[in-house]
């Protein structure tokens, strides 16, 4: 079964489910899927809609990493476990489902005292050529979210989940099983290319001295705040510059290089960090994090 | 100019160079940049050369008691870069333990070796 996972669609297979809200529908419809079909909806979410980070890396033996994935567990009280595996021999290429382990604690309601559970983690691994991609939801789920999800109530969540935490278990996966220790893709100069272009704005950025530090130049936040090339030109023009950018925080004003008008990035060139910061439907965030990885 | 600078300018470069016979180029590296490490990626661009060419020469250099290898330390959870010895990769270090003054100074990082990548810099230096 197919499970495209566009919004529209997302209505339209909702729409035999019972319940009066989306989020009712929903509920129904994850509760009627079976557990393949719902991992099936959340590898294709990576590929165009969830709110993402990816890591970008370079390996060298890209088709031991992939058999490492492919070879992964899927049972097991282990902290990475395999849902989808994905292999096509020529062009050597993976794309796996893995959900990876996490601890979060949290302080109960009333009397319940501190709470800590191991909640799985949904993380998509691309291995293409030779860059290997590392691809994690972002969570910011409230308390009361996280409340629901795990079926009790709670005061205050302890646990800060960040996207880097699943980057290194999953690098930290490939080594343990005997493979390279992948290397993080400086995709500077990309970053400057698209920040040249006239079709992002960039509001703010910060560009490595060397270990004689860093500069940052940033546009006043809030209303009518204006790109860095519209109202400091000059500091624009050092960002742009600049051999390792540490930072740079793109809008785009239309669609350009695989993203929609209306996408909000923030790039972290100098290590291949990439964070959506938008609903990334119509896009292909793939494809524009595999050139920004083609240095 | 801080002594580490002019004494790289000074000591260490000029021999590097001889050894690479592009002094020229490396003198206006230095001046143009100020940059206080080199990698691969840096030496390749700068001579023109393969990156593994780079790193063939750079390992020489290393093997001849000219340069050290270490890595750099730029994950964005860190407000600094720094340099740190191999034998720091794995362990944990506080910001303020490799010189970092400001308000989360003691803040720990986790130096993992997927967070880092490999520079030379000049033997002996510190």
């Amino acid at each position: 079964m197919d499970w495209p996972l566009w919004e529209k669609k997302i209505l339209e297979l909702t729409a035999k489910f019972p319940g009066k809200t989306t989020a009712n529908k929903l509920g129904a419809m994850v509760a009627g899927s079976t557990k393949e079909q719902l991992d099936g909806l959340l590898l294709e979410g990576f590929a165009g809609f969830v709110h993402q980070t990816a890591f970008l890396a370079r390996v060298r033996t890209p088709a031991d990493i992939i058999g490492i994935f492919a070879d992964a567990p899927r049972n097991g009280d282990i902290d990475l476990l395999l849902r989808i595996s994905q292999v096509d021999a020529n062009p050597v290429r993976g794309r796996f489902l893995v959900f990876i382990k996490r601890r979060m604690e949290f302080v109960g309601s009333q009397d319940a005292g501190f709470l800590s559970f191991d909640i799985p983690f949904p993380v998509a691994i691309h291995v293409t050529g030779n860059i290997l991609i590392v691809q994690v939801m972002t969570m910011q789920s409230g308390i009361s979210t996280w409340g629901r999800i795990i079926g009790q109530r709670f005061r205050k969540k302890l646990t800060v989940v960040r996207a880097d935490y699943f980057h290194e278990k999953t690098m930290g996966f490939i080594v343990a099983a005997g493979g390279e220790s992948p290397k993080y893709i400086d995709c500077s100069r990309r970053a400057v290319e698209l920040m040249k272009s006239n079709r992002v704005d960039t509001f703010g950025g910060r560009y490595s001295a060397g270990l004689d530090g860093d500069t940052t130049y940033r546009t006043i936040r809030g209303k009518g705040k204006r790109a860095l090339r519209e109202s400091r030109l000059k500091d624009f023009n050092s960002l742009i510059g600049a051999t390792h950018i540490l930072n740079a925080e793109l809008v785009f004003k239309a669609a350009h290089a695989d993203l929609e008008a209306g996408s909000k990035v923030a790039l972290y060139p100098n290590v291949g960090k990439v964070s959506f910061r938008s609903n990334l439907e119509g896009c292909d965030p793939d494809e524009f994090l595999k050139k920004l990885a083609t240095t | 100019m801080n002594f580490l600078k002019s004494w790289l300018l000074r000591e260490v470069w000029p021999v590097i160079a001889r050894r690479f016979f592009h002094l020229r180029e490396i003198e206006r590296f230095i001046e143009m940049t100020g940059e206080r490490y080199l990698d691969t990626a840096r030496w390749a661009g700068m001579r023109g050369i393969s990156e593994i060419e780079a790193e063939r020469q750079l390992e020489y250099g290393v093997q001849s008691g000219i340069l050290q290898r270490c890595f750099l330390y730029e994950w964005p959870d860190s407000p600094v870069q720094f340099i740190v010895p191999p034998e720091y990769v794995g362990r944990k270090v506080k910001l303020r333990d490799i010189g970092y003054i400001g308000e989360d100074d003691g803040r720990v990082i986790a130096v993992s070796e997927f967070r880092v990548r490999e520079i030379f810099i000049a033997a002996g230096a510190n």
